[in-house]
């Protein structure tokens, strides 16, 4: 079952990462002094912090609906377990690799964004033998104790550059796979459990029976208490980190509840006018452009950063002997924009023929593991 | 012809012949329209004592008309003639027995009318029977959204079986003593239309459903509080997780310097 609703969110990710990625590493230090820290909203119009939980929310989404389409077809759980499992074991080892062939090999224990929808979909394997009841609590949890562990864990100590700095160290290791890395388990869960548990109602059909509250309701419900829950944070906590202070790194519980929000509401709002609204259209350009960018998603992740990161890391050993001398500082702002939207209008027609010629994909590799 | 048939009570569905006064009876006959419980027509014909059994082929006709799949008892009985069907009968009797011969009727055609509705809602009961039997050993988490449906045949099921208690002691009534008109003809109608064989049939029947609906209601109660001490189980999980998550960060934290 492919929701094209699904297919355009995950595009405009898609497509907010890549600018968000090309400006940060590239360009977001051009002109400043060494000493100047670049934080993640040093540009207010970048959209920074959207991209990562839309991602991580429709991950969650995406299970649950490939979990439905399994359960239909009749397959054992034992199966859908073994499968599940094998696609996260597949994309942490992918983010692994990603981490030394692109971050270098001192990064390798970065936890990025791959090694944590793998770990997260191994999780949900967890999460679905649940009752229903059971993952709000989890995600409940995982909301009130992260502020408490990045405290614990002295969280500003890892990223006094604004980039994750650890020792390869055990204790280093596993502190940032569970709370100090890019994106750890605490709070990120947070994103696909609330995918997985809210994708029935948000995906819902509209009531049949007009007396019913429909589904729309309660998520309606739901969105403005997440963002009423995240401006009351920022106002009456707004200096605290990791709580009040919309921060992305840390994921403070104010930028949780206010990017759940962002996330349901804009999933609820894309299955209402497109889904609903015209189930049986037969596909315009823009929308299969999207399915195809969005069966493409983790070959994007990946192929923008080798475009942008490798000659990066080329032209600074070449000039200086040091790959990531330039690094965040080796373009003006207005070309590393320009080259963003270059790459995503190429990465279209290079998917097209991709699909076209049945190249093989790291997608294609995954389904086959898995 | 009149005691081999079984009078389940049924009301036709079809549309029902205008009651028109058959031809030759004596003076007085009379018809009251919807006099029988449920709407029927009651034929009223005063005779003289040994009359009565002269009439029966027009009263015969007459009640045969409203339909004609469900043959009349017949009972004659101490110079009065009854013909019952569910939506006709007919009585003919003395002046002066008419009206309690009457009444037996009546009350008679009301017996048989609430155990041919009994019987019916049975019937209605088996349909959903063989789906429902799984449910009687096990509630799964895919019938749970069943469950009202299953309390709501349980509740019928019950309601009948309440309804058929209360019938039975007018089905087995003893006889009564001294013997009277009235009480002779309700107690042969009750014999040849077999209720106290079919009240018999039906509380074996709903004896089966109800313990059904009863087994059900039972697994359902049960997957109610496994489900209920899994979540608990969960919760109770998921705390341990949380306090090991907290105390592994502190550890780590302080190992790590």
């Amino acid at each position: 079952m492919r929701l094209l609703s699904i297919d355009i969110l995950r595009t405009v990710a898609i497509f907010m990462m890549v600018l968000v990625h090309f400006v940060e590493n590239l360009a977001s230090g051009y002109g400043l002094s060494a000493s100047t820290v670049i934080g993640p909203y040093h540009r207010w119009w970048l959209p920074t912090g959207l991209a990562a939980p839309l991602f991580t929310f429709l991950s969650g989404v995406s299970y649950r609906t490939w979990l439905t389409v399994q359960q239909q077809r009749g397959l054992a759980a034992e199966v859908i377990a073994r499968q599940t499992i094998r696609r996260g074991l597949f994309l942490i080892g992918l983010g692994f690799v990603f981490n030394v062939f692109v971050w270098l090999p001192e990064d390798t224990f970065n936890w990025d964004i791959l090694t944590f929808i793998g770990s997260a979909l191994i999780l949900l394997e967890v999460v679905r033998r649940m009752p229903a009841e059971v993952p709000p609590v989890l995600m409940l949890l995982v909301v009130v104790l992260s502020p408490a562990l990045q405290l614990l864990a002295d969280y500003p100590a890892y990223w006094a550059n604004a980039y994750f700095d650890y020792d390869v160290t055990l204790s280093d290791v596993l502190l940032g796979y569970l709370v100090v890395g890019y994106f750890p388990l605490f709070p990120w869960l947070v994103f696909p459990v609330a995918g997985y548990v809210l994708a029935p109602a948000v995906l819902a059909a509209p009531a049949a029976d007009a007396a019913k509250p429909s589904a729309d309701r309660w998520v309606l419900l739901l969105v403005g208490l997440l963002a009423a829950g995240s401006l009351l944070l920022q106002g009456v906590a707004g200096g605290v980190a990791g709580l009040g202070r919309w921060t992305m790194f840390p994921a403070s519980t104010s930028y949780l509840l206010g990017m759940l929000a962002v996330a349901t509401a804009s999933l609820a709002l894309l299955h209402r006018l497109v889904d609903r609204a015209a189930p049986q259209r037969p596909a315009s350009w823009p929308a299969h452009c999207c399915q195809v960018i969005s069966r493409h998603s983790l070959s994007l992740y990946l192929l923008h950063h080798v475009m942008h990161i490798w000659p990066l890391w080329v032209y600074g050993l070449a000039t200086t002997g040091d790959p990531t001398a330039h690094w965040r500082t080796l373009l003006p702002v207005p070309v590393a924009v320009v080259l963003a939207g270059g790459f995503c209008l190429a990465s279209v027609p290079l998917l097209l023929q991709i699909d076209r010629r049945r190249w093989p994909t790291v997608e294609g590799l995954m389904r086959w593991l898995a | 012809m009149t005691g081999e048939h079984t009078h389940r009570g049924e009301l036709p569905t079809s549309a029902t012949v205008a009651a028109e006064l058959p031809t030759g009876l004596p003076a007085g006959s009379r018809i009251e329209p919807a006099a029988l419980p449920g709407g029927g027509d009651l034929l009223l014909v005063p005779v003289a004592p040994t009359a009565a059994a002269a009439l029966l082929p027009q009263l015969l006709a007459w009640a045969e008309q409203s339909d004609n799949a469900v043959p009349p008892v017949v009972v004659e009985l101490y110079g009065t003639l009854v013909l019952w069907t569910p939506r006709r009968a007919a009585v003919a009797s003395p002046a002066d027995r008419l009206p309690r011969a009457t009444a037996a009727v009546t009350e008679f055609t009301v017996t048989a009318a609430e155990l041919g509705e009994i019987e019916r809602a049975i019937a209605g009961l088996w349909r959903n029977y063989e789906a429902d039997l799984p449910c009687g050993f096990a509630v799964t988490a895919a019938d749970a959204g069943r469950v009202p449906e299953l309390a709501e045949r349980y509740r019928q099921s019950m309601s009948l079986a309440g309804r058929l208690a209360r019938l039975s002691p007018r089905i087995h009534q003893p006889p009564q003593h001294p013997p009277t008109l009235a009480g002779q003809l309700g107690e042969r109608l009750r014999d040849r239309c077999r209720l106290a064989d079919r009240e018999e049939f039906a509380d074996d029947q709903l004896e089966t459903i109800v313990r059904l609906y009863e087994g059900c209601g039972q697994r359902a109660s049960d997957r109610l509080l496994a489900q209920r001490e899994h979540v608990l189980t969960w919760v109770i999980v998921l705390l341990l997780a949380a306090e090991t998550v907290l105390l592994l960060v502190d550890l780590l934290a302080t190992a790590g310097g």
